[in-house]
């Protein structure tokens, strides 16, 4: 069989053209990588603390709307101070009740105490008066029984008819629709002893404790231990509290959703913003081999490259959420025999380019204080070497203490690798600092939400409030217990397992309602959110939103009983019934809201 | 969708669903029998036999404790359709060889769609054009009469329905308690309170369960259809009747347009009742035995004409149904659906076959007549008091508005009786004493023989003849005129009396006075009519006069001292719907005899009587003007219910209202009285709680409260107490009696109901929803967390322990 010569050069020409449109993406590619530059990375910073308003610009002593009633360092006023800041409510803290007293504000419509302060009737009354006036009243605790038994004011302004019990022994806590994100939820973990109330007529309960053996015990629904509740005096509701919601953040989407109760609607600024932080991960090093081969089968590179970085990707395309690696060169800083491997770095910033996801630096390191300035030494020298053009803007310092890395971030002249830092971010056990804020005049501090290989019924109620007050969570996943496992808990197959069903289960409401962005995208976010000012109000079924600073925030809308039928100037989600998260468009946003299968005549 | 728009769509549906089932779906089973028939013959043959099937069949299956929509399915279509292969014997199987034959041929790649098309389609076609054809035919040569029919139904569908479109309520109270008993129906639960006729309630319920439509959508319009039935009874009765074509229109002008009848005889027909829906089978009864007499007559003299030519074989009456038999079975049939829908309907049935059973004399009496009526009466009682029989037998107490029906009649009769016996006492009295004079005469006679045959000695025998021939003379013109003047003096007496207590039913005395005096007059012309001519004609005449005289002594029974069988209320109904009988046969009297070489140019006199009239009435405003109708519920009750089982999932609301929707929501959702809800937090306490355990709560509270039982014009706002106050809020209130939903314990109830409302809304500002709102009626929802329910009982003002 012969070919002709025409035949020939055609399949010929056909071949080659052929084999080069299929190389060609891949050769383009190449020569046009940029992965070693943080293309997420912004050029200036457009917005610094003094563009937003912080708690110094809501301060007011003459017209705050919100009095709250606490010192310093009481935990429950600071933290709702934070919300003030959040929701952007002019406050004023009194140290007591006589100061309040001294000091009213005709724009006052929120009260926020603890019971800590209420020391007598006299206080009770003057809280009993707010409510008949209009000021809406939340107490973050409840006194102690004896005083509430003694008290009929006090009785009268919370609703409890009578004290069932002084200690009453919970086996479960049910947080019912309509308060926090994310549905009727029951925690059959949590287990305590509180007093046990009673309510009278007039009250709405939102959270209650559940009792073992209910039915035996021949209690009602309606009778099961309130936790937190609402009780109506004349012109103003008054919230209770019946446990320590208050004791860290997880009363701040109380505080909004209690506040939200109080109105037909309620709209507030949000961030949007999820994140899934990877600490210690990419890990450029090879040490702890002899654990990591006996468990694995692999040395610590190939294990990371082989396995951690391919179920990583995996679970990521899985939940749609954005990769953020903070990069640990090392983790030994006194072994000098163990360096960072070039084409390790290499590896993951050309993976990162891929699932087009946000690298920046870890602060750990497992060697002690000594040995922090050296890390920053070592990872400065190893990242000018290998990737010159790469800023890092984005550094979590992990178990690096504030006053070490202090001293980088607030030199204007250092050279370091953390001189182009602009976000920070904390893990979550600094409970005293808040969830967002600016760390000096450029860098935004956010800290960690939730921890991504763990779940208990605490932090989801702590999730929960956090995405109900702000939008926001930042998942974050050490992978220092992988690299260092100290037994089978920590085993790889085990916590992505793990992480794989927390964030598509129990945090997928949100991750499917917020936007998944990467840590500069959420520092964008954050600072919109501080910056924005706005202003609300509704004539019959129409609410108008104005925007003056920033219109690129999210708001959220919540809705007695209603719903949206036409909006403009925004666009629009409804994550639940009656809750909607507002994209502006438009600095003037309308909104055409309907009583919720109500007949309209 | 506005009320207005869905009443109207609901009565389009039912309408369509009723006359598809006892109309159409008799008439495609029988066709073969009834093609030839005249169309308002298999109007009557269709609806008699589609109600009778669907009554007695929703008996049979709850008689043997299977009921269900499976069964209903079942029962009703299986047997349908037997009949109508029996009675259409159609060639199934040729016809299914046929399209399976042009199927496989299709496939088969044998034949194109456009032959087998060609090979199917002309069997349809013909239908459809034969279809087209007698339509057509039938509109051009009966158009005038459709039109002038149609027109004045297009009025009363107006006239009865005003009040469902408007006010969308039921017009009377008494139906909560009919859809009671037709929601226990779908619980499977025949005779729930007791036996009692359940003709209605049968249809009602098939209806309901056969098509899936709601019992409040069909109650609320069933009586606009039953009402249109009534009316087309009439015209069929006068069809049959009269001799001109026109004259039932005019029959159906009177009963329609003028401003003739007291509010007592239209009021009923604007709600869905037992005895409205009995009167479609009134008439029929005597249309079936006036055919009867009328077939028979004809089948006797083809016998007799078959006899005399010798060939009697041909007259194998041992091998058919004669038609006089059919027609006897349609009475039968008609005369057993007024007992199983209403009794009373039944009383006045028996009064309009003795009516006939007169005009007919001597005939009926006839063996071949008399005999066969005496069986087809019994036959139609057995067949209706069967199944309330059986139903007795099986343990069913009787209900007890029959209790109280026999109570009227025999309480009344007690009264009727003692004045009967005074009566008799005094006739008794009169009787003896002219008995006495009668026999001092007779025997005055007696002895005037012997006296004159003593005094005969000494007179001659002429003259004693031509004297005794002139006293027997006098006496008899003595007694003539003495006679002649009792009958014109009672004649007299009985018109004026009737004239005057007849206004109780017609308004104004000249109306009862013309009625009386073409009754008599009818009476007196067909009787000599019939003493001169004996046609059939004129014994339907003298049975429409008779019946309207039985009818004018049932109303007058109390100045007549008769035992009293019905209230007026009820008669009056009946006498409404009789007298347009009597003024059709009148003019078709007229019409007859100026039409007598039978030209149809004459139709013109009916036409024009009944276009004046008309005319007449228009101008003169003397159109009848909306009539009375009970309140029961306000119209925003009738929408929230509507709307709220529309648009919440079943069994997830309860609504807090009066006892009126109760039985409307019973199958959608829950029902919690008001005044139970009330009640449970007086005397209010901390400790006191009121939950309900439904996410939706609804409560439904009159701003203007109704005052249940009294009837407005419907034309009016319905008929209410006044706007709630606190003044009434704070008054003693009764929880527990039957009467506290009436005025005026209604008005406390819902003044304590608005207050407790107004409290709560403010506790609940968000929660607490105004649903809908009118001038009259607001309803509020509740949405509730089903786990942890609100506590309602709250101190609103007017519910402290003093």
């Amino acid at each position: 069989m012969t070919i002709s010569r025409t035949n020939f050069i055609a399949i010929s020409v056909t071949m080659i053209t052929v084999l080069i449109l299929f190389q060609f993406s891949n050769i383009s590619t190449i020569y046009t990588s940029e992965a070693m530059k943080n293309k997420t990375a912004e050029k200036d910073i457009t917005l610094t603390a003094n563009d937003t308003t912080q708690k110094e610009d809501l301060l007011t002593r003459s017209s705050y709307s919100t009095a709250i009633i606490g010192s310093t360092v009481n935990r429950e006023s600071n933290l709702a101070l934070e919300w003030c800041v959040y929701t952007k409510r002019s406050f004023y803290r009194f140290s007591s009740f006589e100061e309040f007293s001294n000091n009213s504000s005709k724009n006052c419509t929120l009260l926020i105490t603890s019971a800590d302060y209420i020391d007598d009737d006299k206080d009770v009354k003057l809280l009993l008066r707010q409510a008949k006036s209009g000021v809406h009243i939340i107490l973050t605790s409840m006194p102690d029984t004896d005083f509430i038994r003694d008290s009929d004011l006090f009785q009268q302004l919370s609703g409890i008819r009578r004290i069932n019990r002084d200690a009453f022994k919970i086996n479960a806590l049910t947080m019912y629709e309509g308060f926090l994100l994310g549905g009727k939820t029951t925690y059959r973990k949590i287990k305590r002893t509180l007093p046990y109330f009673q309510l009278s007529s007039g009250t709405k309960t939102y959270v209650i404790g559940e009792v073992r053996d209910q039915k035996a015990l021949g209690i009602k629904n309606e009778d099961l231990p309130p936790i937190v509740w609402r009780n109506h005096i004349e012109n103003g509701f008054v919230f209770c509290t019946n446990y320590d919601f208050f004791k860290d953040h997880t009363g701040l989407g109380m505080l909004t959703t209690m506040l939200s109760e109080t109105q037909k609607y309620y709209i507030y600024p949000i961030v949007n913003a999820q994140n899934v932080i990877f600490q210690n991960f990419p890990y450029l090093s090879s040490e702890n081999n002899e654990v990591i081969s006996k468990e694995y089968y692999y040395s610590s590179k190939a294990l990371c490259e082989n396995v951690l970085w391919p179920d990583v990707v995996s679970i990521l395309n899985a939940t749609r959420d954005k990769f953020n690696g903070m990069i640990a060169p090392k983790l030994e800083y006194s072994d000098d025999s163990q360096k960072s491997y070039e084409n390790a770095l290499t590896f993951y910033f050309e993976q990162n380019e891929k699932v087009t996801g946000e690298l920046g630096l870890s602060g750990d390191q497992l060697d002690g204080y000594n040995y922090y300035d050296e890390k920053i030494e070592y990872d400065t020298d190893l990242m000018n070497r290998l990737a010159p053009e790469y800023r890092f803007t984005v550094f979590s310092p992990g178990n690096m203490p504030e006053s070490i890395y202090r001293k980088y971030l607030d030199n204007p002249n250092d050279t370091s690798i953390l001189a182009d830092i602009r976000t920070l971010i904390l893990p979550k056990l600094e409970i005293q600092k808040p969830i967002l804020s600016f760390y000096n005049d450029d860098i935004v501090r956010m800290m960690n939400t939730v921890d991504g290989f763990s779940h208990t019924n605490e932090e989801d109620i702590y999730v929960r409030s956090i995405e109900t007050a702000l939008g926001y969570s930042s998942v974050s996943l050490d992978f220092t217990r992988v690299l260092y496992p100290s037994g089978k808990k920590d085993d790889w197959t085990k916590l992505s397992k793990d992480l794989s069903r927390f964030l598509d289960t129990y945090w997928s409401t949100f991750r499917k309602g917020f936007k998944q962005v990467t840590v500069s995208e959420t520092d964008t976010r954050v600072r919109n959110f501080f910056a924005v000012n706005y202003n609300t109000f509704r004539r019959e079924n129409t609410i108008n939103l104005s925007i003056y600073d920033n219109m690129e925030t999210s708001f959220i809308l919540n809705l007695n009983n209603e719903r949206i039928i036409h909006i403009e100037g925004a666009a629009y989600t409804e994550i639940e019934r009656g809750r909607y998260i507002l994209s502006a468009t438009e600095k003037s946003v309308t909104i055409e809201v309907t009583p919720d299968n109500i007949i309209q005549q | 969708m506005s009320m207005e728009v869905r009443t109207i769509l609901e009565l389009i549906q039912v309408f369509t669903v009723y006359t598809a089932s006892v109309f159409l779906a008799p008439y495609f089973v029988f066709y073969a029998y009834l093609k030839d028939k005249d169309l308002s013959e298999k109007f009557t043959l269709c609806m008699i036999i589609g109600n009778f099937y669907i009554i007695n069949i929703v008996f049979l299956i709850f008689l043997l404790h299977i009921p269900g929509k499976f069964t209903l399915y079942l029962f009703i279509i299986l047997p349908a359709l037997i009949a109508w292969r029996q009675v259409n014997r159609p060639d199934i199987k040729g016809s299914l060889i046929l399209i399976y034959n042009s199927i496989s041929r299709l496939f088969l790649g044998e034949a194109k769609i456009r032959t087998i098309r060609d090979v199917l389609s002309p069997a349809p076609k013909k239908w459809i054009k034969g279809l087209i054809h007698s339509v057509v035919s039938h509109a051009i040569h009966h158009i005038l009469e459709w039109i002038m029919l149609l027109g004045f139904l297009t009025f009363d569908i107006w006239y009865f329905g005003y009040h469902n479109i408007t006010r969308y309520s039921y017009g009377a109270p008494d139906l909560t308690v009919h859809h009671y008993w037709i929601n226990e129906m779908g619980d499977g639960n025949i005779f729930c309170k007791g036996v009692y006729p359940f003709g209605f309630h049968n249809v009602i319920y098939f209806i309901h369960t056969f098509f899936n439509i709601d019992t409040m959508s069909i109650m609320r319009v069933f009586n606009i259809v039953q009402t249109l039935y009534i009316y087309l009874m009439l015209y069929v009765l006068l069809r049959k009747i009269c001799k001109s074509k026109f004259t039932p229109i005019l029959g159906i002008f009177v009963f329609t347009l003028p401003d003739l009848f007291n509010y007592l005889s239209m009021m009923r027909y604007q709600s869905s009742l037992p005895q409205e829906f009995g009167i479609v089978f009134l008439y029929p009864c005597a249309y079936f035995l006036v055919e009867f007499f009328e077939r028979k007559k004809e089948e006797i003299q083809t016998e007799k004409k078959l006899q005399q030519k010798g060939k009697y074989y041909v007259w194998m009456e041992q091998y058919h149904i004669l038609s006089s038999t059919r027609s006897l079975v349609f009475f039968a049939m008609s005369f057993s659906m007024t007992l199983a829908a209403h009794f009373y309907i039944t009383i006045i049935a028996i009064f309009l076959c003795l009516a006939v059973a007169i005009a007919y004399f001597p005939i009926v009496f006839h063996p071949r007549y008399f005999f066969a009526i005496a069986i087809a009466g019994i036959l139609s009682l057995v067949s209706a008091i069967a199944p309330l029989g059986i139903a007795f037998a099986q343990g069913t107490p009787l209900q007890g508005s029959l209790g109280w029906a026999l109570e009227i009649m025999s309480g009344s009769s007690d009264d009727e009786e003692a004045a009967k016996e005074e009566n008799q006492e005094e006739a008794d009295s009169e009787a003896t004493d002219s008995e006495a004079a009668d026999n001092e005469e007779t025997n005055n006679a007696a002895s005037m023989p012997s006296d004159n045959g003593s005094l005969s000695d000494g007179s001659s025998e002429p003259d004693r003849q031509v004297t005794e021939e002139i006293g027997t003379f006098d006496t008899i013109i003595t007694k003539t005129q003495e006679t002649a003047l009792k009958i014109v003096k009672g004649l007299l007496d009985f018109n004026e009396k009737s004239s005057i207590f007849l206004c109780n039913v017609f308004h104004g005395i000249e109306i009862t006075t013309t009625l009386i005096l073409f009754m008599e007059g009818l009476m007196v012309f067909s009787l000599l009519a019939i003493i001169i001519r004996r046609t059939f004609y004129y014994r339907n005449l003298m049975f429409v006069a008779l019946y309207l005289f039985f009818l004018t002594l049932m109303c007058c029974a109390e100045p007549f001292h008769l035992p009293s069988l019905m209230e007026l209320g009820r008669v009056s109904i009946f006498m409404a719907y009789a007298l347009p009988l009597l003024v059709a046969c009148v003019v078709d009297i007229v019409y007859w005899i100026i039409n007598r070489n039978q030209n149809h140019i004459w139709e013109i006199f009916p036409i024009g009587v009944t276009a004046a009239l008309t005319m007449l009435t228009i101008t003169n405003h003397f159109i009848k003007p909306l009539t009375l109708v009970y309140a029961t519920q306000t119209s925003g009750e009738i929408y929230c219910n509507y709307e709220i089982m529309e648009n919440y999932p079943e069994k997830t609301w309860t609504v807090v209202t009066t006892t009126n929707s109760l039985q409307l929501i019973k199958h959608k959702g829950w029902h919690m009285e008001v005044c139970t809800f009330l009640a449970k937090m007086e005397g209010y306490m901390t400790s006191l709680r009121v939950t309900i355990p439904t996410k939706y709560v609804f409560f439904y509270i009159e701003k203007t409260p109704v005052a249940l039982g009294y009837a407005d014009y419907v034309s009016k706002p319905i008929a209410n107490t006044g706007p709630i106050s606190r003044e009434a809020a704070a008054q003693d209130v009764n929880f527990r009696d039957a009467m506290i939903y009436n005025v005026p314990n209604r008005h406390i109830v819902e003044s304590k109901f608005f207050y407790w409302a107004k409290a709560f809304e403010a506790k609940y500002p968000q929660e607490f929803q105004v649903y809908y709102e009118d001038d009259s009626f607001i309803c509020y929802r509740l949405v509730q967390n089903e786990y942890n329910l609100y506590n309602f009982a709250i101190d609103y003002g007017f519910n402290r322990r003093d």
